[in-house]
């Protein structure tokens, strides 16, 4: 798995890349969650990501609940169809937003 | 007339660690590749695989034991099974009541149990489960 940021704004873009699971969970969630400390508003674009399993949407959530407790923004964008399918199946596009592309998703962390 | 292919079976033997056990994934991954499955099929199976053997290395055995897993890869006709066999504690992951997500949830309330289960159970066409033998066997046909 591969983390890569840049600034845009107020917003954070993190572009995760490879895959999320029992192996680089762990990772993902101290990584993202420093970064949220320097800023709370956060877009993931996911179209690098090939694989999620339970232990990487676990590493997704817990840094979800830093960021809303900083009141911030996590969105997420481009996700290839099966982590879609993963994300879609375990509800969690009833919690955080997503969507098709980088310009909605900049749109809806910018508000 | 093409004469169907045989059943074949595989079997995999690892000590029920996850660093060793996974090793187990990647070789089903490569003969499925082999038999031409296609990257969703691939995604299911190793999402499966991957819970499966993690429940297995994390819950089946006490922390002092040094227990075994068995993964039975079988490649029939039209649709493959996969059979987990521990000698841990009996565990039906099929009784098992994930909490859902949904937005009723506060999400600083959320914690995910059994989200893995879950997640196996949505990705397989069946599940079932049996003790026999001293034996955890979870049988999974997709």
């Amino acid at each position: 798995m591969n983390i890569e940021k840049s600034e845009c704004g107020k917003i954070l873009l993190i572009k995760v890349s490879g895959r999320l699971d029992a192996n680089t969970a762990k990772r993902f969630e101290e990584e993202c969650s420093l970064l949220a400390e320097e800023k709370n508003r956060l877009v993931m674009d996911l179209s690098g990501l090939e694989y999620i399993s339970s232990a990487g949407l676990r590493s997704v959530l817990s840094v979800g609940k830093k960021i809303k407790a900083s009141n911030g923004r996590y969105v997420f964008c481009n996700l290839q169809p099966m982590v879609k399918e993963v994300f879609k199946i375990s509800g969690f596009n009833s919690i955080f937003p997503m969507y098709d592309n980088l310009e909605d998703a900049i749109e809806e962390a910018s508000s | 007339m093409k004469k169907p292919a045989p059943e074949r079976e595989f079997i995999f033997t690892s000590r029920a660690n996850y660093q060793e056990a996974s090793s187990i994934i990647e070789q089903v991954k490569k003969i499925l590749q082999e038999n031409n499955k296609d990257g969703e099929f691939l995604y299911r199976i190793e999402l499966i695989l991957e819970e499966i053997i993690l429940n297995i290395c994390r819950y089946a055995y006490g922390a002092e034991e040094e227990g075994e897993l068995v993964v039975r890869l079988i490649l029939k006709q039209d649709h493959i099974v996969v059979i987990f066999e521990d000698k841990g504690r009996p565990f039906n992951p099929l009784e098992f009541k994930p909490r859902i997500i949904s937005e009723q949830n506060s999400l600083e309330e959320l914690e995910p149990g059994g989200l893995g289960i879950f997640l196996v159970k949505e990705m397989a066409h069946e599940v079932s489960y049996q003790y026999r033998g001293g034996k955890n066997i979870l049988e999974i046909t997709l």
